[in-house]
């Protein structure tokens, strides 16, 4: 029973479902008509609207991270919506690292209003530099030299009061103090001679014993008075000290008093100030020895004392500016954190507070921080000290290896920073979905999520707005002014790439490629617009630059090297259509479904599974239509049948169930043994019940059905199968919506296998009658009865294999 | 350096036979302005052959405090105590001796001046004048002499005198 060509025509997708025009737009844009960026992100309200609620709320764990493809400016979206914010908020406070005079390794920070940061560096210059002339000025005072002199005679004459006292204390018991190079001998004497041993036996026994026992209490004497002359002359340089400082202090105290009134609202620096001035009286000496060292590598330069009153201003922000907005493209961990760089001096790697360097979380600490989230991830331990950063909401400069504790040198532990930034980490979906899952710190973190859409639905407000952003990046690009026409066909163009008529893709990057590239081509014809016919050779010569491997394929079906009929009929073969992805293109080509039958045990075996060639997906569409199979056709008998499915000449993986439909024609035409006409591809998947689902890329799968029909002669019989669910997504390039018209080449929808069926074998499926019967003559008939066949044979042989056991 | 006025002797009559220039002696203690006195030689050198010879008198209260079992050294930095013995004497004498020697020897090369040094213990000095064998021209001292035995002696010498006071 076949069917008629009515009933086939009824399937025809009509040919304005095939592309949907761009209706004539409803206002004239122009480039002075572009509206902001922001608003350009067609509905990315979602993400909008997620990005400014992070902003607004000042609580720990509102950061955001934006997900969407690469390409679809979500940087410039989250920079523009930061700024935005950042505006409102007004800069955020410089950060200066300052000498720890109690503890130099651990450099202080010091807060300032933005802007005066770097006033502040420049007055410590200022006062050092004065401080070098006014201190060694005020040493050079006749008063100081006085007292110094005062001090130094009053000093000596102590000494020479304390030994002048014991001389003569000495010389009253008949005892000479006499000095050796390194001390003193107490000897008695006679007439001015000291008496040797001869003479001394020769003195009165009573003499003698008084001569030893005054030497003895001299020696004592003589020793505390040694002991006690450290602690004379710590007195002298006691005073000594205190005089310099005394001098030191009036003059800092008189340099320090403008600054101290200029910083007086800022106690963090005044008590800085009160540390610089302790300081510089402390080591008055270094500002009076103004000749450098003889030796650099033995004495320490003097001027290195000066260097530790400099101010270094780590993060400079502009009073009245808005709150930073930084985007960090290279969120290395020195980049990001800071680090403390050394320099070589004498072959040993030295450093100071002065060579601590901001990251960029500083320099953008008060407002926004953006970063790519595969670059944060794959730099080494920047991550976790990301996070550590945040959850201790503070900076703290060191480097990774100290973090780890992999170094035992000393080295800088600069005070760590007080840190309040927003962080927008930018990345792909499946990133955000992995730190969901598996980082249980992440959603603490990272609280809002910017979830980006691929695409806009194509109403007619929509398309207006679309026109709008095509002006905008017009405008922004600098490029030609786009008539209406080419603006049209440019939407047009972005509904094929979104892969559905109804929906405008969003993707900015690829948009703005079509508008650059079209823009050459009328440059190149030096025209002072760019008109329709540039965007379709922009759009032609982008596809032929990646055509090379499409071509390939097509060379080999037309060479027979890939058997593809495209006329005739066959049984148990098909023509499905597949997909192949090369990342910026894509393209569809037919491939061939055979399937074979015989009696057995109820399998459908799918060969691309068995051979590890096919994918999760595609076996369980061949499962599905092997349940839908059994369930339609053998309901009350055992589903007695091998059958095999195979993608012939498919050398590589296969996914997906877009051919379930098909696979399911050529078993059901091998079963039958109703031939399919090799005219048609068909594509679309199936459930259990028979009905056929929509499926991906059904623009590609037709287009490339129709380049290999077009090349061998297009006479009216071929056609593409698709899903009635499909035709809302048909935006075929106009070549195919042509042919069509021409009635050389036709799209069928359907819903049911039955549809699919009636089309592929020109043959009524048939439908149970109230009996639940199949009509005589019909595939569904022929099936079934196969089947039956099929059950009863495998009886038979049971039983005759069952009878032969039992006779032996 | 150790005392021998035997040698001594003899170098002065060998000096004096070899040479026809004029013969200056130089007595010195060990607290002597050496430069100042070398000053007052030098303005006393006529001409090339001219000679020199210096001879420290080792002050013997070093050795005569050692003598005495009971003195003992204190030390000017720590005021530790140690046992003054004979050999830290003879130390003391032979780093004063030599720091005599050297300092001489600096001021000669600067002169360009040949200079012969000796170092006697003032008895032995006294025993060498009193031979009167000595004919020097000129005999240059340090004026704390004066308070010394030896001056006693020194100006029974039929040479010209001089001595040159340590405030110089």
């Amino acid at each position: 029973m076949t069917v008629t060509s009515d009933q086939i025509r009824a399937f025809v997708v009509p040919v304005e479902s095939l592309r949907r025009a761009c209706p004539p737009l409803a206002a004239q844009t122009s480039p002075a008509d572009a509206a902001p960026t922001a608003a350009s992100f067609l509905s990315q309200e979602r993400a909008i609207e997620a990005l400014r609620f992070a902003f607004q709320v000042d609580r720990d764990g509102y950061n955001v991270f934006v997900l969407g493809p690469v390409g679809s400016h979500r940087h410039v979206l989250a920079q523009e919506l930061a700024g935005e914010r950042a505006r409102q908020q007004g800069a955020p406070p410089d950060w200066c690292y300052v000498n720890n005079f109690a503890n130099p390794e651990k450099p202080r920070a010091l807060r300032l209003p933005a802007g005066r940061g770097t006033g502040f560096r420049d007055d410590m210059q200022n006062l050092v530099e004065e401080a070098r002339f006014a201190i060694p000025a005020a040493f050079e005072e006749e008063d100081y030299r006085n007292q110094l002199k005062a001090l130094e005679q009053e000093s000596q004459q102590e000494v020479k009061a304390q030994w002048q006292s014991l001389k003569e204390l000495a010389a009253a018991d008949g005892i000479s103090v006499l000095q050796t190079p390194s001390g003193y001998v107490l000897a008695p004497v006679r007439d001015d001679k000291v008496i040797d041993d001869e003479e001394f036996d020769e003195l009165p026994a009573k003499e003698r014993k008084r001569i030893q026992a005054a030497i003895k209490q001299l020696s004592e004497e003589l020793q505390s008075r040694i002991e006690h002359m450290p602690a004379l002359r710590k007195n002298h340089h006691e005073r000594l000290r205190e005089l310099n400082q005394e001098v030191t202090a009036h003059t800092v105290k008189v340099l320090l008093e403008d600054l101290k009134g200029k910083y007086a609202d800022l106690p963090e620096i005044l008590a800085y100030l009160d540390n610089v001035q302790q300081d510089m009286i402390e080591n008055a000496r270094a500002f009076r020895e103004t000749d450098g060292p003889s030796l650099p590598f033995l004495a320490q330069d003097p001027s290195s004392v000066f260097e530790a009153y400099e101010v270094n201003l780590a993060v400079s922000n502009e009073a009245g500016a808005s709150a930073p907005v930084i985007y960090e493209a290279n969120p290395g961990y020195t980049n990001l954190i800071g680090k403390v760089e050394h320099r070589a001096e004498m072959g040993a790697l030295v450093t100071d507070y002065r060579m601590i360097r901001a990251g960029t979380l500083l320099q953008a600490n008060g407002g926004y921080l953006l970063l790519d989230a595969h670059r944060v991830l794959t730099r080494p331990f920047v991550w976790e000290a990301l996070k550590q950063c945040l959850f201790a909401k503070q900076v703290r400069i060191e480097s990774p290896a100290e973090t780890l504790g992999f170094v035992s040198t000393t080295s800088l532990k600069p005070e760590p920073v007080p840190l309040n930034v927003k962080i927008v980490i930018i990345g792909e979906r499946w990133l955000y979905y992995l730190l969901s899952m598996y980082d249980k710190e992440f959603n603490e973190l990272f609280k809002i999520a910017a979830d980006f859409d691929d695409d806009v639905e194509r109403s007619a407000d929509n398309v207006d707005a679309y026109a709008r952003l095509i002006f905008h990046r017009i405008d922004a690009h600098k490029l030609l002014p786009f008539s209406d026409s080419a603006v049209q066909r440019i939407v047009e163009e972005r509904a094929r790439h979104a892969g559905d008529s109804e929906r405008l893709s969003t993707h900015i990057q690829s948009l703005d490629d079509l508008l650059v590239q079209a823009d050459h081509w009328a440059r190149q014809r030096e025209a002072v617009r760019v008109d329709t016919d540039d965007v379709t050779a922009a759009l032609e010569g982008s596809e032929r630059r990646f055509k090379r491997v499409q071509q390939r394929i097509v060379d080999a079906i037309q060479r027979d090297t890939l058997l593809i009929d495209t006329s005739g009929s066959c049984v148990g073969q098909v023509n499905g259509l597949s997909v192949i992805d090369l990342g910026n293109y894509r393209f569809g080509h037919p491939v061939r479904i055979t399937a074979t039958t015989r009696v057995g045990t109820g399998d459908v075996v799918d060969i691309e599974r068995e051979v590890e060639l096919g994918g999760a997906i595609h076996s369980k569409g061949v499962m599905i239509l092997s349940s839908a199979l059994s369930s339609r056709y053998a309901p009350e008998v055992p589903l007695s049948l091998h059958g095999s499915i195979v993608f012939e000449q498919s050398y590589g993986g296969v996914d997906g169930d877009s051919a379930s439909v098909a696979e399911l024609c050529a078993l059901l035409s091998s079963i039958s043994e109703v031939p399919i006409r090799q005219s048609l591809a068909c594509t679309g998947s199936i459930n259990q019940l028979g009905r056929v689902q929509a499926v991906g890329g059904v623009n590609e799968k037709i287009e490339g059905y129709f380049e290999i029909c077009r090349q061998r002669g297009l006479d009216g019989t071929h056609g593409v199968v698709v899903p009635y669910d499909n035709v809302k997504h048909l935006m075929l390039r106009e070549e195919i919506v042509d042919a069509v018209k021409a009635k050389r080449f036709s799209i069928y929808a359907v819903r049911h296998l039955d549809e699919a069926l009636a089309i592929l074998t020109g043959s009524e499926p048939g439908q149970r009658d109230a009996q639940g019967q199949f009509p005589q003559g019909t595939v569904n008939r022929k099936v079934e009865e196969r089947l039956i066949r099929y059950a009863t044979k495998r009886r038979e042989f049971s039983d005759s294999a069952g009878n032969h056991e039992k006779a032996e | 350096m150790r005392p021998s006025g035997g040698s001594f002797r003899i170098a002065l009559e060998i000096m004096k036979k070899q040479n026809e220039g004029r013969l200056i002696i130089l007595a010195v203690t060990e607290r002597s302005p050496l430069p100042a006195l070398w000053r007052v030689v030098t303005e006393h050198l006529e001409n090339p052959h001219d000679e020199v010879v210096t001879f420290l008198l080792r002050d013997d209260r070093w050795q005569r405090a050692a003598s005495l079992p009971f003195t003992r050294e204190v030390s000017r930095i720590s005021g530790r105590h140690t046992n003054f013995t004979q050999w830290r004497a003879d130390q003391i004498d032979d780093e004063a001796a030599l720091r005599l020697a050297q300092q001489l020897q600096r001021l000669a090369s600067e002169a360009k001046q040949r200079v012969v040094f000796e170092v006697l213990p003032e008895r032995n000095v006294e025993n060498i004048l009193e031979e009167r064998s000595i004919t020097a021209d000129v005999l240059i001292a340090s004026a704390e002499l004066k308070r010394r035995p030896v001056y006693a002696k020194l100006v029974e010498l039929r040479c010209r005198l001089l001595f040159v006071d340590s405030e110089e």
